[in-house]
């Protein structure tokens, strides 16, 4: 028996347009999940073949442009990147291939461990504890009360910095000999740490920076979800005797986990692929307690001009990213589906 | 008739064939005279050219100097040839030079690094100057050592323009303070003075006793590579086939490591106090007091400190030794594939000028590179006259195909021993295994 072709008819309950009548589809009222109008199965006419050719036409013609911009701009360096990876391309020299030398050159590389390390420690403790933070900052800054724009704005202030300028001016105030920090510190009575030159403290300052760029940026998002909670669900589960701990425990939260999803993978694949602040504030060090993949990846290519061996960093940081988000997103949409 | 026309549609065609090999060989010849010859002519008939100039680590009292007077003076005097003039930190300029110039984006003339011309010459990105250099008076007044630091393969493709020369800076108000009447000649007066200078507030260093120019570039590696030859070592010895080997964990290199970790383990120095680069070094900010270093730290103090700062002898590693410093060569090079390399030339010579090269480099507190300065009033006397003196005493830092990537390395090995999380052998077994490979490759 021939299977039914595929038609734009064949969705349950779909009715064609007044539009699509206007062109001579035929206008269903119903159809089942067969394909089957008013006991009869519908192939579709010659005018609904057109139209749908058309639509498809007219679909690629939206998305097109973007596609290929995506292309372009992501598929092709990717492409790219993974060429030189098996190459030994040195910046303005010639290429020559070897194989799956870089690859097997980064298991014995330690300073690409040891900054794999501080990559995945930066991103825990920034997104970990950055998320319960900005949860926080939105649950505290919803609903109505006096000065809430005023706080919100505080907040998000940092947002308008670039990572670069901030960057600059936190190494000033992290100055343990004239930073205003240590100075207020010490008029407390208290030894200011060397928050840049101390190999135990060095992460830790940079994630405290980083927090202070991103919190407001992460805190607007959520909000937003806080408050597209349906105060039905709410009212219902406080009449039911809900406490404040349960109604947000059981409510709000299962609410906001697409907003949750979002903030999590964005703020984590960012951070996996910080640079900026390590760049800046610290070059990787002291001790290499700040390399991050990035900054080697960064050095190996420029400084170095390894770029062959570069291309083979990046490219297992790239299949790292797609294993975390794909781990991610698939956490996220399971706990959607049970929704 | 057949025969005559054929003869004379002979001659006619050699008479061509000779005006073509003519026109041609006038051609070729001019063309030969080459790009300098083309990029003169075309000035010469009035057309504006532009180049523009990479001043690599340049302050800002150094960037207004050069906008309100060198390049409106140049342009005075070469009407046709304007020039565009922007600046990067020092930190970034090798990437940023090595970057532009495999992109064809390079500035025309550009201010380098003692360690950046093997790599930028090997990449095909210097002109070759030998011709300018061979045809230039001037050629014969520079420092010779440090003109020949510009060469790379026998081809001079850089010209030097200062030298940056380390000695001791100390601080004369601290000295008084503690009690001590002149300034440290070898390593052992050194390390005793800075323990007596050193100033601590609960438990934390607030003054370094010494500084060793930590830095977020490779400041720990020249460090390091002063005191390996304070002690008589070298980092690389050349083989008769030219090949390098790495020599830096020899004797002198676990004698000049020992002593540069002391100073960390003993509490004289602090790893806390890093020269940032957007900042006056430690000894210039009354953080330290004494440091090794070049007259830019004079240069870039505040008035109350600066007067306090003196600069003398490097040091010597013992009493019977003599003091050995180290000098950094910075050059001005053109890029390869400039379109413009008489109008470059120019402005590069221009620079030389006696004023202009004296002011240039006191601004930036490093010895100028032509030698008849040094009678000046400016250089033969006042702050920056020690560093002319130091000159005579310094060895020009040694120089690799891979000594960016060296120098990085050796920073963060160095790094690695001061912030005793690797024992001064293990530090100088990793040198061993980390940096030969480079010089071999």
């Amino acid at each position: 028996m021939r299977r039914p072709r595929k038609s734009f008819a064949r969705s349950p309950g779909h009715v064609v347009s007044a539009a699509g009548k206007a062109r001579g589809a035929p206008l269903l009222h119903a159809s089942d999940s067969t394909g089957t109008v008013m006991g009869r199965r519908w192939r579709g006419t010659g005018a609904g073949k057109r139209s749908r050719a058309g639509s498809r036409f007219t679909s690629l013609g939206f998305v097109g442009p973007a596609m290929a911009l995506l292309a372009l701009l992501y598929v092709v360096p990717t492409v790219i990147d993974g060429v030189y990876s098996i190459t030994n391309y040195q910046l303005g020299g010639r290429a020559q291939f070897v194989g799956d030398a870089n690859y097997a050159a980064i298991i014995h590389d330690s300073l690409f461990w040891q900054s794999a390390v501080n990559t995945l420690l930066f991103a825990v403790l920034t997104v970990g504890l950055g998320t319960l933070f900005s949860l926080g900052a939105a649950l505290l800054l919803s609903g109505t009360f006096v000065g809430k724009g005023i706080y919100r704005f505080i907040i998000y202030l940092p947002q308008s910095i670039s990572f670069a300028s901030g960057a600059v001016i936190w190494t000033w105030l992290y100055n343990s000999q004239n930073g205003p920090i240590d100075a207020l510190l010490e008029r407390l009575g208290i030894n200011g740490p060397a928050w840049l030159t101390d190999p135990h403290l060095a992460l830790i300052s940079i994630v405290l920076m980083s927090w202070w760029r991103d919190i407001g940026f992460y805190m607007v998002v959520l909000i937003a979800a806080v408050e597209g909670v349906p105060y039905a669900l709410v009212e219902a589960a406080r009449v039911d005797g809900a406490s404040r701990l349960r109604v947000l425990w059981h409510v709000t939260l299962p609410s906001i986990r697409p907003a949750m999803l979002f903030v999590v993978l964005t703020w984590g694949l960012g951070a996996l692929q910080m640079f900026t602040q390590s760049y800046i504030m610290t070059d990787g060090g002291p001790v290499n307690s700040t390399y991050t993949i990035v900054l080697k990846i960064y050095t190996d290519a420029f400084q170095a001009l390894h770029l062959g061996y570069a291309a083979s960093e990046a490219f297992v940081l790239l299949a790292v990213c797609m294993v975390i988000g794909f781990f991610a997103v698939r956490w996220f949409s399971r706990g959607l589906e049970n929704q | 008739m057949k025969q005559r026309t054929t003869v004379r549609g002979m001659r006619r065609r050699s008479r061509h064939i000779a005006a073509s090999l003519s026109v041609f060989g006038l051609v070729g010849a001019t063309f030969s005279a080459s790009q300098i010859a083309a990029a003169s002519t075309r000035t010469s008939k009035g057309q504006n050219v532009t180049i523009t100039f990479l001043n690599v680590g340049a302050s800002p009292q150094v960037l207004a100097y050069f906008n309100q007077t060198v390049i409106p003076d140049f342009e005075k005097i070469n009407p046709n040839i304007t020039v565009d003039m922007s600046t990067v930190p020092w930190g970034e300029s090798f990437t940023k030079l090595q970057t532009s110039i495999v992109a064809g984006t390079a500035d025309d003339v550009f201010v380098m690094g003692n360690i950046m011309l093997p790599t930028l010459a090997s990449k095909h990105g210097l002109y070759p100057l030998t011709k300018f250099v061979k045809n230039w008076s001037m050629a014969r007044d520079l420092n010779q050592p440090a003109l020949k630091a510009g060469m790379w393969n026998g081809v001079q493709y850089a010209v030097p323009f200062n030298l940056d020369v380390r000695g001791l800076i100390y601080n004369k108000a601290m000295f008084k303070k503690a009690g001590i009447t002149s300034p440290p000649s070898t390593w052992n007066e050194y390390r005793v003075d800075a323990a007596k200078l050193v100033q601590k507030s609960g438990g934390q260093i607030k003054v370094e006793g010494a500084d060793w120019a930590i830095d977020n570039s490779v400041g720990l590696a020249q460090t390091f590579n002063l005191l390996l030859t304070e002690a008589g070592g070298q980092l690389f010895k050349q083989g008769p086939d030219g090949s390098a080997t790495f020599t830096g964990n020899s004797a002198a290199g676990k004698k000049a490591l020992n002593y540069l970790v002391s100073f960390y383990k003993s509490g004289i120095s602090s790893t806390n106090f890093i020269d940032v680069g957007v900042a006056p070094p430690p000894i210039a900010l009354g953080e330290a007091a004494m440091e090794i270093n070049n007259a830019s730290a004079l240069a870039d103090a505040s008035p109350s400190v600066g007067s306090q700062l003196q600069m003398t002898l490097p040091l010597k590693a013992t009493s019977t030794s003599k003091p050995v410093g180290m000098e950094f060569v910075n050059k001005l090079g053109i890029y390869a594939k400039t379109k413009h390399p008489m109008a470059a030339w120019s402005f590069v010579s221009y620079l030389y000028t006696p004023s202009v090269l004296s002011k240039w480099d006191s601004l930036l507190g490093e010895a100028p590179t032509e030698m008849s300065l040094a009678k000046t009033p400016a250089w033969s006397s006042g702050p920056f006259h020690a560093e002319l003196v130091n000159a005579k005493y310094a060895q020009v830092f040694p120089v690799e195909l891979q000594s960016t990537v060296i120098d990085e390395d050796l920073t963060s090995i160095v790094d690695a021993a001061i912030y005793q999380k690797e024992s001064v052998s293990a530090a100088l077994a990793q040198m061993k295994t980390q940096i030969s490979p480079l010089l071999k490759g």
